[in-house]
């Protein structure tokens, strides 16, 4: 009796974290493979080093998690982040304003490029994939007019290379410490508040959502400001990591945030999906890529396997999604 | 008998709203006329309408497929990179068999386009993959292929067979102004139009784009539509490479189709058809793709840099979703 206990928590256990630990078992392969390849990836600063490349697309990746768990998609992570960084740059360099304002007025451009998407979103009612298409063209586009051609250099020494502090006497840099903070956070946010709550209801089926009391506007308006936010946050870091403004800077981080959202088993269509476990996909697509570096495969072919990755991912989980809802007792189908 | 007539009216206003609608494009075009003109007379002369009436037909027989496919609520971005690899694929032919056929080109890079275009439309109908993430890896893949494909090299004009190149630059009239891409225009418009208005299927789309779940209970051959919408799409991203190849006279797999998703997708949306699926028709797709072809002319004759292209299609794609938003709340308050 309590053996069959104790086997079906386990079972309860793998049914609920499966994607996460094919997800970590792949990180595994890659992992040993690449090191197979060059046992100099053994080495913890170079990791460091590695992720803190990585480290603005983990940003963009959380952003997306969230939206994508409500069941909606945001194209313009990417745009977002690049128009915080030229607004930065322009403001602080073309019209000298201090380095400290720009950065809030950074910030600020993050919430209002969120909050517009938000609200067309939820209160013009149109379908997210549309607005965040036109958003994904329109603050590029803002960057481009702002910058034009040429880069923005010549930020204060304060605030160019973030990524270099490390903690005293040992190889852990801050940004980790900070991006750790920020997965802890979005975790708890998804899984133990009420906001978390509704955005997994959002994501399941919105029509119910809104019947049974969830203020289904807001919410999506809150998301995408949310997303917005961490988007420009992820922008100042590039910023500061590169110490130079680019409109072109982060072109097709959409496909590899998607990448790495649906790797870390968020349902496509909403309603699953943990911070973690996206997480654990970056680290995928930062093993991935080092490996592929130092095996000395093309950026072209990079892409083309990047992208090949992301439909074989979901095709992967829309079939474990599928043997999941299997497996699930009829009781469980009604809550 | 009520019912009747709120029925003849309602059609009535829709027809009234469906004219305007269009009508409404083709005042956008003439104001931008105007402005520029104001500004720089020389919009009006030869050279400029000539690079614009060279340009659009490219625009709008792509988003002739994208219309169908947003008529079914999906969504093709992959477009600018399928162009992109079968327009480089077809050029590596004819710049290694200095012989070959060009019309055999384009019917082989249509082929390209339609195999790459039924590869999305199979993984969208038979695995159940929403579009947007089907395409948007095959707008990183196909890119990524054609990088390979290309190998560092580019197709420049002298590779290019000079039938190919004359698409662009005569007419069937001996003068330069309406070329044979309007040859293109008017059959695959014409083809689009009859699909759409005439055949089974172009019925089958509608139905399907007005409601999914409906056309499932009915028992509509779903997987057969997806196929077809996104192989056709995929068929005219294929011509599109080799008229892209027709009007620069190169193909660069860093260049050529980049951004083109978006402006297709501008067209689309402008041009009238709704973003929940369901309507939309041909003409008005044609008026915006014509529309941003002036708008791509004005913004180099004002002497605006190209980097103001994406903020202006980003603008165009949000404030028409607005405004028809807002125009549908007023028409349901009434």
């Amino acid at each position: 009796m309590e053996k069959s206990k104790r086997e079906s928590r386990i079972a309860l256990f793998i049914n609920e974290y499966l994607s996460e630990i094919i997800a970590f078992s792949m990180l595994a392969v890659v992992f040993i493979l690449s090191t197979l390849n060059n046992p100099e990836l053994f080495t913890v600063g170079y990791l460091f080093t590695q992720f803190s490349f990585y480290l603005e697309l983990g940003f963009i990746a959380i952003a997306l998690t969230i939206v994508i768990i409500s069941g909606n998609l945001d194209l313009s992570v990417a745009s977002t982040l690049v128009m915080t960084i030229c607004i930065v740059g322009w403001t602080h360099i073309d019209l000298g304003v201090p380095m400290a304002i720009s950065l809030i007025i950074g910030i600020l451009v993050g919430v209002i490029a969120g909050a517009i998407n938000g609200y067309m979103i939820s209160y013009l009612k149109l379908p997210s994939l549309v607005v965040t298409l036109g958003t994904l063209s329109l603050y590029r586009g803002v960057a481009e007019i702002l910058l034009g051609d040429h880069s923005l250099q010549g930020f204060p020494e304060w605030f160019v290379g973030i990524d270099k502090i490390v903690i005293q006497g040992t190889q852990i840099k801050i940004i980790f410490i900070i991006y750790l903070v920020l997965i802890i956070l979005a975790a708890v946010m998804l899984q133990r508040t009420v906001f978390g709550r509704y955005v997994f209801a959002l994501g399941v089926n919105e029509q119910a959502a809104r019947y049974s009391g969830v203020p289904t506007q807001k919410v999506k308006f809150l998301i995408f400001v949310i997303s917005g936010l961490l988007c420009s946050i992820g922008g100042i870091l590039l910023l500061s990591r590169l110490g130079v403004a680019r409109y072109d800077l982060a072109s097709g981080w959409e496909l590899q945030a998607i990448t790495a959202v649906v790797l870390g088993g968020t349902l496509i269509t909403g309603g699953r999906g943990t911070a973690q476990g996206t997480f654990i996909a970056l680290m995928l697509v930062m093993f991935l890529r080092t490996g592929m570096g130092i095996a000395n495969i093309k950026i072209e072919s990079q892409m083309t396997i990047v992208g090949f990755l992301l439909i074989f991912s979901v095709v992967l989980y829309q079939f474990i999604e599928k043997y999941r809802s299997e497996r699930r007792k009829p009781v469980d189908k009604v809550q | 008998m009520l019912k009747k007539s709120v029925l003849n009216n309602n059609k009535f206003f829709r027809l009234k709203i469906f004219g305007v609608r269009e009508l409404g494009v083709v005042a956008l075009i003439f104001l931008v006329i105007l402005i520029v003109f104001l500004f720089q007379p020389q919009i009006v002369s030869q050279m400029s309408i000539r690079n614009m009436l060279q340009w659009f037909p490219i625009i709008a027989l792509v988003a002739m497929g994208e219309m169908m496919i947003i008529i079914t609520r999906g969504i093709d971005v992959s477009v600018g990179s399928n162009l992109c690899f079968s327009g480089l694929a077809v050029g590596l032919i004819f710049r290694d068999n200095p012989g070959f056929n060009p019309i055999l080109g384009i019917g082989l890079a249509m082929l390209i386009g339609m195999g790459l275009g039924l590869f999305n439309g199979s993984i969208i109908a038979y695995l159940k993959i929403p579009p947007i993430v089907v395409t948007l890896a095959g707008l990183t893949a196909y890119r990524g292929m054609a990088f390979l494909l290309a190998n560092g090299s580019q197709i420049s004009a002298n590779q290019i067979p000079t039938t190919i190149l004359d698409i662009s630059r005569i007419g069937p009239f001996n003068q330069n102004t309406i070329t044979y891409l309007f040859i293109f225009i008017i059959i695959f418009g014409l083809i689009t139009y009859v699909i759409l208005n005439n055949t089974r299927i172009g019925r089958n789309i509608y139905v399907y784009g007005s409601n999914p779940d409906a056309a499932l209970v009915r028992g509509l051959p779903i997987k057969k539509i997806i196929l077809f919408i996104y192989g056709y799409t995929g068929a005219l991203a294929g011509l599109a490479g080799i008229l892209y190849m027709s009007r620069f006279g190169f193909v660069n797999p860093g260049q050529t189709g980049i951004n083109f998703e978006i402006i297709t997708i501008t067209a689309v949306v402008l041009g009238g058809v709704s973003v929940y699926g369901g309507s939309g028709n041909i003409i008005g797709v044609l008026l915006a793709a014509f529309f941003l072809g002036v708008i791509n002319i004005s913004l180099s004759t004002v002497g605006l840099p190209h980097l103001w292209e994406d903020a202006i299609y980003g603008f165009i794609i949000l404030a028409t979703v607005t405004v028809d938003t807002i125009i549908k709340k007023f028409e349901d308050s009434r």
